[in-house]
């Protein structure tokens, strides 16, 4: 199987040179190489998740009892704050796409960097500088005390206790402003950087993914930018758009709040989503099921999460009819939703599945994600989610698609990709152990929410009436056990990052172009631009690898 | 899976349906959850047999696995089935939600006020003296339930503190309609038993109506994040026959009468019974948050001595007299003690100014 690709290792061999090899920390802040960039997301968004985390586990340990267990309401109002302000803006909606995404997207159409390395760097400035802004406003030394507005900062609230929604929404700008440019940047790239024979059929699902949320970031984004300018008229101009007494509608912050974070939500999953559909196929030795499918329901995703966003404001005096239409517009999108989890089941049938730890976390990705889905039913109709809405029902809900889907999904590409981009493998045994801690830890923590929820326990509550005493210790538990499974998890892959036993090019034997250059990837990615001849996913066919390869240069 | 089991389970724990609209909303909900239990079982159970039946066994060579792209046929067959039956949850999400929404023409108006962080209702019953033509109507404020330092010292538990917590009285089988409204943030008004919930708006008036169809007291909760003490932001509803509902009222009724008739005549004698009005006030009325009684310094002058010291306010010095503080507590914003916040609106009436001067009166 000689391809363009071993050429280009030779070539690369020769220099001892890969994307890591020069060293030092400038090198780093001033590389316009997506690898590094995409790294530099990576590592800003794993300490992000570290962070998150920390302020879970200790919500998780003030819930553990009834009463006050050791921190005071104020306290917990701040610490769910920033659990959900750093998790979400910080961590997952970067996430896949700009650490990945931006590694990996641009050798998977076969090109040398993305179309604008430096606005690409730019980009990741621009992030950083929102992350510097959303800390400002979380810490808010200036105004009255750290936020304790919950992540959605809803008005008139956030505007009265202190006036650091601006400043969140400012940071929340910054970083959405980054994802514009990244998104621009992707789509360009894989219009016009694919190699030769590289047709859109061609393309692997997690190029597809990439390209449907690079689209909803260049459309949604904006939203954001009009809600902040409408906060500053209001806030220095008095002119009234969220103040009631001013003559302004609070809902209306809602409107715009969702309208941006709903389209949100796909940004966060659809990566996601695309992950799994590549590891899927090199563990099961088969084909991806029903690719086209993948791919189009990806556009459709996209386009209809943009008309839902008002199915969170069932009771936030939406009209009967409103709430109607939205709620027919919602489950539009469980149809693509659903025909995805039918392709990477049927994926599974008749293959050679190989249990390695990213196919675990693959695995437990469409298992996690199909329970986030279904418990979504309940949610979209108007007469069910007014009961449980602002319920314990929907925070397990978004728990289950957010962290079952982005976050099991990242931890599956971390385990996937690391080798890739280290050389270097991390310790199997090690890695299984920390996903059944995961995800045992994970359904123990969430289970119970659905539990309370469907009883009514109200979220963002510091206290609880003793009912629901033992579902909060239960919950508890399961998050220390998942806060164990990540860290160690993550320990294991940066330890063997360093440490590890050379991998070599292709550990999981898998087609996608990555595994046909040397690891860690060589500067430039190919010595020569590769042409295709076919698709990606001819898996096990006699137990070979594949025959997709470029033709120039092979046998 | 004991795990999943207790998931699937998870769908059937509710709260007790005490409403018309609950048995409704909970059949729509029973019925979608099972749906989305069939749906899961299916799924997740073709996922775990695949898994286990096509596992890669230690040391076995590459095989040839099945070449299998794409299926025509089943692929539309799993397209057009699960938007069948979404077509038909739709149906059932949507038909209770309406009469959910639909206000009876025949139901008794409450109106609340919601405010950080209790609830305050008004009754349709009032009364009203011949003379003065001032009118009262029967009225009930919450309690916050929050963690105090007391509550923490006593060992009291949110339960403990509930059944403390103002009944709101009902009668079963009859209509209300709350008419609703916030007088500083956005809060959500909701009672799990009877499956509703509405959020409550400043500058907004929402609805939403029930027909309780059982007795008993059923927990009123606040779904909308509201600030510092939201967990404790919450109520009762006490369900009761319609016959001991009318003699409550009855009662309430007379009570009110009585005050309104000493009010014409010149006030109660009886400056105690003032006094301990006032007190129960400056807890119900959440003056306790900032106000202190014992000269401690918090968000708010102390009550202590405060009648007839002398005050800086941002606009000049002024003496404290009932004048003065009857303004404070009506129109909060229009003397302000300088170095302090303006106070929000508490929700003070004419009727209470009176008892509240009192009680501050008689705190020397």
């Amino acid at each position: 199987m000689a391809s363009v690709a071993t050429t280009a290792d030779h070539a690369h061999h020769d220099h001892h040179e890969n994307f890591l090899s020069k060293k030092g920390l400038m090198s780093w802040l001033t590389s316009v190489d997506h690898k590094r960039i995409g790294l530099l997301y990576l590592y800003t968004g794993l300490v992000a998740f570290l962070v998150g985390g920390a302020f879970a586990l200790l919500l998780r340990t003030e819930l553990m009892f009834p009463g006050k267990t050791f921190i005071d309401e104020k306290t917990y109002n701040v610490f769910f704050t920033l659990h959900g302000t750093i998790m979400i803006f910080v961590f997952i909606v970067p996430g896949i796409v700009a650490s990945f995404g931006n590694i990996f997207m641009p050798i998977m159409i076969g090109a040398r960097d993305v179309a604008f390395p430096v606005l690409n760097r730019f980009s990741y400035q621009v992030y950083v500088a929102g992350i510097l802004v959303v800390l400002f406003g979380l810490v808010n030394p200036l105004g009255g005390g750290p936020a304790d507005t919950g992540w959605t900062f809803y008005t008139p609230y956030s505007m009265k206790t202190n006036t650091s929604v601006i400043t969140l929404t400012f940071g929340a700008f910054l970083m959405g402003f980054s994802s514009i440019l990244t998104g621009l940047n992707f789509v360009v790239t894989i219009h016009k950087m694919r190699a030769p024979g590289m047709t859109w059929t061609r393309m692997p699902l997690f190029v597809w993914a990439i390209y449907s949320t690079s689209l909803i970031q260049v459309l949604a984004t904006p939203v954001i930018g009009i809600t902040l300018l409408l906060l500053i008229a209001e806030k220095f101009f008095g002119i009234g758009f969220f103040d009631p007494a001013l003559g302004g509608d609070p809902v209306l912050f809602q409107h715009f709040f969702w309208f941006y974070s709903h389209p949100v939500v796909y940004i966060m999953i659809l990566p996601a989503m695309g992950v799994v559909s590549e590891i899927l196929p090199v563990f099961s030795r088969k084909p991806i099921f029903g690719y086209k499918a993948i791919a189009w329901s990806s556009l459709a995703i996209a386009g209809v999460s943009f008309i839902v966003w008002a199915h969170h404001l069932f009771v936030s005096t939406l009209s009967s009819s409103a709430a109607v239409l939205f709620s027919f517009l919602t489950y539009l999108v469980a149809i693509p939703t659903a025909i995805k989890v039918f392709n990477w089941i049927t994926t599974l049938y008749g293959g050679q599945i190989d249990l390695k730890t990213p196919m675990l976390y693959a695995l437990a990705f469409v298992f996690l994600f199909a329970i986030g889905g279904l418990t979504g039913l309940p949610l979209a109709a108007p007469a069910v989610d007014v009961s449980y809405h602002d319920t314990y029902f929907v925070v397990a809900h978004f728990h289950y698609t957010i962290q079952g889907g982005t976050i099991i999904s990242l931890m599956a590409a971390l385990y996937y990709w690391m080798p890739k981009i280290s050389g270097r493998m991390y310790n199997e045994r090690f890695g299984k152990m920390s996903f059944w801690f995961v995800f045992i830890g994970f359904n123990l923590t969430f289970i119970p929410q659905f539990l309370m929820g469907t009883q009514g326990m109200p979220r963002r509550y510091y206290d609880y009436e003793p009912m629901y005493a033992n579902y909060h210790m239960i919950s508890t538990i399961g998050a220390y056990l998942l806060g164990t499974g990540y860290f160690t998890a993550i320990l294991n892959i940066l330890i063997s990052s360093f440490k590890g036993k050379p991998c070599g090019s292709n550990p999981w034997n898998a087609n996608t172009l990555e595994w046909k250059i040397a690891s860690p990837m060589p500067e430039h990615n190919f010595h020569e631009i590769p042409t295709i001849t076919e698709w990606p996913y001819e898996y096990g066919r006699d137990g070979e690898a594949s025959k997709y390869s470029a033709t120039k240069g092979a046998h | 899976m004991i795990n999943f089991l207790h998931a699937a389970l998870g769908f059937i724990t509710h709260a007790t349906p005490a409403s018309t609209v609950a048995h409704e909303a909970k059949f729509a909900a029973d019925f979608i959850n099972i749906i989305s239990l069939v749906a899961f079982i299916l799924v997740e159970g073709a996922l775990i047999y695949f898994v286990i039946k096509y596992r890669r066994k230690k040391g076995e060579p590459n095989k040839q696995t099945l070449y299998l792209t794409h299926n025509t046929k089943a692929e539309i067959i799993w397209t057009v089935l699960p938007t069948l039956i979404l077509g038909v949850i739709f149906y059932f999400g949507v038909a209770s939600f309406i009469k959910m929404r639909n206000m009876p023409k025949d139901g008794e108006i409450i109106q609340l006020t919601a405010r950080q962080w209790l609830w305050d209702i008004k009754y349709p019953y009032c009364v009203k003296n011949e003379k003065t033509k001032a009118e009262r109507c029967i009225k009930l404020s919450s309690k916050n339930v929050n963690p105090t330092e007391d509550s923490i010292k006593a060992g009291k538990l949110q339960d403990a503190l509930q059944k403390e917590n103002t009944p709101f009285m009902i009668a079963k089988g009859r209509k209300y309609v709350m008419q609703m409204t916030s007088t500083d943030v956005i809060h959500s008004f909701a009672i799990p038993s009877f499956y509703v919930k509405q959020d409550v708006v400043p500058g907004l008036t929402s609805r939403l109506w029930f027909e309780p169809t059982q007795t008993g007291e059923f927990t009123i909760t606040c779904n909308e994040y509201c600030g510092d003490k939201h967990s404790g932001m919450l109520g009762k509803f006490k369900v009761v026959e319609p016959a001991e509902f009318d003699q409550w009222k009855a009662e309430q009724l007379a009570a009110l009468q009585k005050e309104l008739d000493q009010d014409a005549a010149g006030g109660p004698v009886d400056e105690s019974a003032l006094i301990a009005k006032g007190k129960e006030l400056y807890g119900a009325k959440g003056c306790l948050a900032c106000h202190s009684l014992n000269g401690s310094p918090g968000a708010a002058p102390t009550f202590k001595g405060l009648y007839g010291k002398e005050e800086v306010l941002t606009t000049g010095k002024i003496k404290v007299d009932e004048a003065y503080l009857a303004e404070s507590m009506l129109k909060p914003a229009a003397k302000v003690v300088k170095g302090y916040a303006p106070m929000p609106n508490m929700g003070v009436e004419e009727a209470d100014v009176k008892p509240l001067i009192a009680f501050i009166k008689s705190l020397k």
